[in-house]
């Protein structure tokens, strides 16, 4: 029976990536939106999202580039007038943002129905004392807890409940600011942190339980009281490590059918009575000696681990969830992979899938690497296979291909290798193998890691089999032996790398020997039924294919792998616009290769087929040898699959796209620099290096700073910018490594350009270009971190017809085929390229979305060899601004600096269009959390170095002309006092605590609202102290919420944004197909408060 | 899991009666049997499988790929009930079919399923290709193999294990449910409540455990006994037929003495082969399905809407066009191929689950039955 169905729906999105909110929700938004088609439903998104596919242009919808905060939600409902509202898409920030509008009574007002679970269940789960009542309610356990207001209430706690004690922070996500205590000075830090960060001022004390496993359920439940359990997965690190940072089987591995069953039992009384509609997720901690067991928490809305469970079960949760939302019971849907079952059932694995994280704690200093409650992992792959030990080695090379599951071939001391296992690192794993290797039992190993001892054993599996490689004569490898440590999931090179045998080698003798994976599919019923889905993955437990190859002339497309930085959810958005060109080219069949369970293009139904599996030459190798693809493509996947271009040539495997030649020719510096020369194109002078010395002698040459690369780094970041010879020395003997074998790469950095960016695509004699995009910050900022302008802002014309010049003669000197991207400089209307990249760029979806041009439509046509159908510049609509700024997930990192440089950090990103430029940036920055600044609030200024302070003069009196206040440091004081700045209050370093007034103080009071730290950048020891100063208030202000600029541009810009937006109102419009709005709209969403909020009341 | 060299020498074969053939390694027993090859996808629970009486005579193969994860926990009489602390006191396959096995922890576990195996007699074969099995048995039907377990040195050839089968009975001709019937009369529990009769058929120890839990006593009976009207001075308020293996047409005694007027008055709670059984002694009829239905994760709709999640380990189904004129109707139905997953009278006073109530291993939502069933007992005692 079909529901009464709405007929206009909001959905709300989750914005920008960051840690504990990344692509899994442009998935589950995804899926959302395909159930609403399929009803027929008008589908508003708003999400500003630049990278996502669920902001692609709808087919009967619309969507709002805005950001998701009640102010702007509410006037988009004010306008649209909404049937519904979908909550539970777009992660926590949606569900906050819907409880927020009811609050306001927006939803009441608009008459707009709470859509799926209803508010009094998302208030259930989220308020904990009313989540402490309902699970009681349900006779479900919960842990005994105290929430607390200040540090004396939560020694009081502590003392009551007994340390080690939990500290979580009401409210935030990816267990943001909490942390364990195991002392009370510990428990003052994280107290201190917690309530900082909390916005309701309050902390939340339980008792600890690190050493209990950690066990999730996802229950979808309809508005009938029907409910089920989709999948249930095990944390392998347990408790003491957030879900999101803990590597999870699943289904689960070590309970017997009476703790399963429990746990089942329980979510569905706990799940019932919060009264959810849709999907959620329920965490339980289980004793593992023992029946003990406490629920965790709720989440009333998809998730990261529904995301998962979705990708490990072939289970649609969100498209399902969506269906129950709009009035559907489990019993009336069907089950889409065999398309005949019912959809009312609970999936039956035949497989098992373990996600592990990916981290990227090297990218960001001062990192702490430990892992605990609060979560750190940038993203995440997930490895299908019939054992542990071949789903978790296929894990690790999808988060790292160059790793492999091997034990390390030189073992530490004893005592070391237990204080990590007592400690988890992301080297959790290898530390497990290591202790496995030096001897140490595992019942030793379980008892200190708290990784249970099945999850050991499995490990020494792999352990015993690279021993007994190992022990091997060279140069041969048992056939026994060799098929079992494929099961195992060894991959050709690691078992080369224990039998020292050339990968090459091994893949030959495997294949004689007719060891080859079997092609297998997900189908939901263990393969009760038959099924017609095209979801796979590769296994060498199995004799046999599950499928036939694909019709002969079809295309492999190779996804970006798990999200990372420098690589996240645009490069899944390209993956599918590309799927969807070469679909509509008429392409016979068009299959995808990822290994991230939070994309889109891992969605079975979205390709012809799906390989569920690693990013490597050799499982792509195994894949054509079974499919025979007609062509590969690797230009939409990120350099991960970028990398593979020359090794699959090598192979023989036809590459759709330009050639492995010409990529070579752009990613090899001296091949480049002769290209460049050769064209007349000009560049920064640089050079390669062996040696240190002639290193320094070039830099002297050429005059300092100079951009530095390794090609081998022994920690930390690979790239850095060097002001003087001593910091080239010891970066160069400290942090990397230079010899023969790992040269290093040195270019002159010129200062106080613009950087631009351009994006196109060619056919290898025609070029379209995408767009045009300056970086507000100068040259020196990572394109990833800088924030973007379309149009130009400074550049002028005449430069620009430069730029594109350059660019058609690159495109077709190296028979472009697809899509490009090439880095400028430009300084006094003179351009230099920086970088050549023959793939699609991260900027590819903001230019499309601008433009509206098809761009991966015309890719697809120069991939197949087909003349572009268009060329010239795609036309920016007239009026039409839009600004791309980063998201940063430093909050998330405890100790990380939030300093931006050359290397990338930023963890996503967002779009926002207007009519001008300062209407867009002010609502990107919104988007992304940064507060804007109350009027009469006050600017904390700190500059280094005499000629920043004078770049800082006309910003620091556009400050005053607004009306701000400004506070500063001495230095940067005296120095605008005495150039005429009048009202500059002084405050006293960090290091001088006994001073006063103190800038620290002062942040805690929350006197200060902005704030400017550019260091200097040198980094000699007589600044030693003052450039740690600036850590600490870079830290406390990222800590406290407290809007941070680290260069002036942008900055200055910010300053700009709020000038403007305090004569305009910022303008609320969707994007596609209607025209820009007029800047002269009324002034309709204040966004700055009225009045200066009162001191007294503290700030948070 | 690769095997470990001190086992390796043990080879596994299952041989099916169309000729398939699949080698593995052998682990458990050393031996040969012969018996219908079924599969359960249920993931968790192997010792309650392996375990429960309706397997009996039958080989059966596991979906899940890992097994044996968590050992195998203390299988005699819990202290509580006297009850096997399993569904039954023994292993009741007469074969184990596994993609592999795992080393186990569990804090539980009292042996290792390998250790469990060789001592109750029972072979197992590892390292198959269990999906291809599953496909096979999926589109050819359930068919018969022979499991043998030896020196991987000596297989056994095609032509010796078919005719192992050749010379064994057919699975419906054997004579299973006698291999798991009580010899005599027993009461179990000393609650006040109703006194509840038995035909035990091979019920499960859950399934007396359920009705134990609800402060009843069982009254179980060998599975061809006259249902009596009191025992020791008690009326007996309520009649349970559970779960058992074979073709429940071939229990003929069972049958009549459930069709005995007096006994239709009884209010009467039949599950698996006892849902069958209640449906014959109307006047109903059964049919063996094509493959059956084992798992921890099928659905039955209600005719209200309702749908719960149930597990379920039958081969035999009952004919819904057979119930006309029984005084039966349909109640629960199968989504997927429509098959009939309960039914009961019009007063409610019959009540049958083609299911699993009961769990273990499975969900246990459709628990209610038991209340309810228990409910009338009560008002009759």
């Amino acid at each position: 029976m079909t529901p009464v169905l709405p007929e206009k729906v909001i959905v709300l999105g989750s914005g920008a990536l960051k840690i504990g909110e990344a692509g899994e929700f442009d998935y589950s938004g995804s899926q959302c939106l395909k159930a609403l088609e399929e009803e027929g439903v008008f589908a508003i998104v708003v999400n500003p999202n630049i990278a996502t596919l669920q902001t692609d242009p709808p087919k009967h919808g619309k969507v709002y580039f805005q950001p998701l905060v009640p102010e702007f939600v509410s006037a988009i409902l004010d306008a649209e007038r909404p049937d519904g509202i979908l909550l539970s898409f777009g992660g926590q920030t949606a569900l906050n943002c819907g409880v927020q509008l009811a609050d306001l009574g927006a939803l009441g007002r608009t008459g707009t129905r709470v859509l799926g679970t209803p508010l009094a269940g998302i208030r259930a789960t989220e308020d904990r004392a009313k989540f402490v009542r309902a699970m009681a309610r349900a006779r479900v356990p919960t842990l005994p807890s105290r929430a607390v207001y200040s540090l004396e209430e939560a020694n009081a706690a502590a003392h009551e409940l007994g340390f080690p004690v939990m500290v979580r922070v009401a409210f935030t996500l990816g267990g943001r600011g909490g942390g364990v205590a195991r002392d009370p000075a510990e428990l003052r830090d994280v107290v201190g942190r917690g309530l900082r960060a909390s916005p309701v001022h309050q902390v939340l004390l339980e008792r600890y339980v690190g050493s209990f496993k950690q066990i999730e359920y996802e229950v979808v439940r309809d508005a009938r009281g029907n409910a089920l359990t989709v999948c249930n997965m095990e944390n392998v690190l347990g408790m003491r490590v957030h879900t999101g940072d803990n590597i999870v089987i699943a289904p689960s591995q070590t309970l017997d059918d009476a703790e399963y069953q429990r746990l089942r039992q329980a979510a569905l009384r706990a799940v019932a009575e919060c009264g959810i509609v849709g999907e959620c997720n329920i965490q339980f901690c289980l004793d593992p000696d023992g029946e003990e067991y406490y629920a965790i928490e709720v989440n009333a809305r998809l998730s990261r681990s529904s995301a998962l469970a979705s990708k490990a079960t072939g289970y649609p949760l969100a498209y399902v969830a969506a269906k129950l939302a709009l009035g559907y019971t489990l019993p009336e849907l069907k089950n889409r992979v065999t398309g005949v079952t019912t959809a009312c059932f609970e999936p039956a694995l035949d497989y098992v899938v373990v996600k592990l994280p990916r981290w990227d704690l090297d990218k960001f200093a001062r990192a702490d690497r430990r892992l605990g409650p609060s979560m750190k992992s940038v993203g995440e792959a997930m490895g299908v296979g019939a054992s542990f030990p071949e789903a978790l080695a296929k894990a690790v090379r999808m988060t790292d291909p160059r790793a492999d599951l091997l034990p390390p071939t030189e073992v530490r001391s004893r005592a070391a290798i237990l204080a990590d296992l007592a400690s988890p690192t992301p080297d959790a794993l290898f530390c497990t193998l290591e202790a496995l290797r030096a001897g140490i039992g595992a019942d030793e190993i379980a008892r200190i890691s708290y990784i249970d001892r099945w999850f050991v054993e499995a490990l020494r599996e792999i352990e015993v089999a690279h021993r007994e490689l190992a022990a091997g004569p060279v140069g041969s490898v048992d056939g026994r032996l060799l098929r079992r440590a494929k099961e195992l999931g060894f991959s050709d090179r690691a078992v080369g790398r224990a039998a020292r045998l050339d990968e090459e080698e091994v893949r030959r003798r495997r294949l004689e020997a007719g060891i080859r994976p079997r092609v297998r599919m997900i189908d939901t019923l263990a393969g009760e039924w038959p099924s017609r889905t095209n979801y796979l993955y590769l296994t060498y437990r199995a004799d046999a294919d599950d499928v036939r190859p694909m019709a002969s002339g079809s295309a492999l497309v190779v996804g970006a792998g798990p999200y990372r930085i420098g690589s996240s959810v645009e490069f899944d958005w390209s993956t599918m616009n590309l799927v969807d060109g070469l679909r509509a080219e008429g392409l016979p069949g068009v299959a995808v290769l990822n290994s991230n369970p939070e994309t889109v293009s891992t969605d079975y139904d979205r390709s012809d087929r799906l390989y569920f599996e690693e990013i490597t030459l050799e499982r792509v190798r195994d894949i054509v040898e079974f499919e025979h693809f007609a062509g590969v493509v690797t230009c939409v996947g990120s350099q991960l699959a970028q990398n593979l271009t020359p090794l699959l040539t090598a192979c023989g495997i036809p590459i759709l796209g330009t050639s492995a030649e010409s990529i070579d020719t752009a990613e090899d510096r001296a091949r480049f620099g002769r290209l460049l020369e050769s064209l007349a194109i000009p560049q920064p002078p640089w050079r390669a290096f062996t040696t240190v010395e002639e290193a320094s002698a070039f830099a002297d040459d050429v005059g300092y700073p100079v951009l530095v690369r390794p090609s081998y780094v022994l920690s930390g970041q690979a790239m850095r910018v060097i002001y003087g010879r001593s910091d080239l020395d010891r970066f160069l003997s400290e942090a990397a490594r230079v010899s023969p074998e790992h040269p290093v790469v040195i270019s002159k950095f010129v200062e106080g350009a613009d950087e631009i960016e351009l994006d196109a695509i060619s056919d290898g004699t025609r070029v379209l270009v995408a767009g045009v995009l300056e970086h507000v910050e100068r040259a020196g900022i990572h394109s990833g971190d800088a924030i973007f302008c379309l149009p130009p802002r400074h550049t002028p014309a005449e430069v620009q017809r430069q730029l594109l010049d350059a660019a058609t003669r690159l495109a077709r000197t190296l028979a472009i085929r697809g899509p490009f991207n090439v880095q400028f400089l430009v300084k006094d209307r003179a351009y230099q390229v920086i970088e050549l990249n023959l793939r699609a760029s991260r900027s590819l979806p903001f230019l499309a979305k601008a433009t509206g041009v098809p761009l991966l439509r015309e890719a697809a046509r120069a991939l197949l060899g087909s003349p572009l159908a268009r060329e010239g510049v795609a036309p920016l609509p007239p009026g039409r601004w839009g600004v791309k700024v980063p998201q940063f997930s430093f909050l998330q990192l405890v100790g990380s600096d939030p300093l931006l440089g050359v290397e990338m950090q930023s963890t996503g990103e967002v779009a926002c269009f207007g009519p001008t430029f300062s209407d867009a940036l002010v609502k990107a920055l919104v988007a992304t959390g940064v507060k804007l600044v109350p009027r009469r609030g006050e600017a904390f200024l700190s500059v280094g170095g005499p000629r920043l302070k004078e770049e800082l003069l006309p910003i620091a009196r556009r400050v005053r002309s607004i009306g701000l206040k400004i506070a500063a440091t001495e230095d940067t004081g005296a120095f605008l006092t005495e150039r005429g700045v009048r009202g500059v209050r002084i405050l006293h370093k960090v290091s001088e605590p006994e001073r006063h007034p103190n800038v620290l103080e002062s942040l805690d009071r929350g006197e200060i609202d902005l704030l400017l730290n550019v260091p200097l950048s040198l980094t000699q020891e007589k600044f030693e102290r003052m450039l740690e100063d600036e850590y600490v208030l870079r830290r406390r202000a990222v800590e406290l919420g407290i809007p941070l600029f680290t260069s002036l541009e942008a900055f200055a810009a910010y300053v700009e944004g709020i000038a403007w937006h305090e004569e305009h109102s910022l303008t609320v419009e969707s994007l596609y197909g209607t025209p820009p709005p007029s800047p002269a709209a009324p002034r309709e969403v204040p966004m700055v408060p009225r009045k200066r909020r009162s001191r007294s009341s503290g700030r948070r | 899991m690769p095997a470990r060299a001190d086992e390796s020498r043990l080879g596994g074969t299952l041989f099916l009666e169309d000729g398939t053939r699949f080698d593995g390694e052998g682990f458990g027993a050393p031996a040969r049997h012969v018996g219908e090859v079924v599969f359960t996808t249920g993931m968790v629970g192997y010792p309650e499988s392996l375990t429960d009486p309706s397997f009996r005579g039958q080989i059966l193969s596991f979906t899940y790929p890992l097994l044996g994860n968590y050992g195998i926990p203390p299988t005699g009489p819990r202290a509580s009930d006297d009850l096997p602390a399993l569904e039954s006191g023994r292993v009741q396959v007469r074969g184990l079919v596994v993609r592999g096995t795992t080393r186990p922890n569990h804090w539980a576990m009292g042996r290792t399923l390998e250790e469990w195996l060789a001592e109750e007699g029972v072979p197992g074969i590892r390292g198959l290709d269990t999906r291809r099995l599953t496909e096979h048995l999926r589109s050819r039907g359930v068919l018969r193999g022979a499991v043998h377990v030896g020196p991987e040195s000596d297989r056994p050839s095609d032509d010796e294990l078919a005719a192992a089968i050749r010379r064994a009975p057919q699975y419906a001709d054997e004579k299973l449910v006698e291999e798991v019937s009580p010899r005599a009369p027993s009461v179990l529990g000393t609650g006040p409540g109703p006194l509840v009769a038995v035909l035990d058929c091979g019920v499960k120890s859950s399934i007396l455990r359920a009705l134990l839990a609800r402060g009843v006593r069982v009254l179980r009976l060998p599975y061809d006994h006259e249902v009596p009207r009191r025992w020791d001075g008690r009326r007996v308020a309520g009649l349970v037929v559970g779960n058992g293996p074979g073709d429940p047409a071939h229990l003929k005694t069972t049958i009549e003495e459930l069709g005995r007027p007096s006994n239709r008055d009884v209010p009467t709670l039949g599950i698996c082969l006892g849902h069958q059984l209640v449906a014959l002694a109307r006047g109903g009829s059964t049919f063996k399905l094509k493959y059956g239905h084992r798992g921890q994760n099928k659905t039955i709709y209600f005719p209200d809407g309702r749908a719960l999640i149930v597990s379920e380990n039958h081969g035999y189904a009952v004919d819904p066009r057979s119930l006309r004129g029984t005084g039966l109707e349909p109640w629960a139905t199968n989504p997927d191929d429509g098959t009939l997953e309960g039914l009961r009278n019009g007063t409610g006073r019959l009540l049958a689950l083609q299911g699993h109530p009961e769990g273990h291993p499975g969900p246990q939502e459709a628990g209610f039955v038991f209340d309810q069933f228990v409910r009338r007992a009560r008002r009759r005692s």
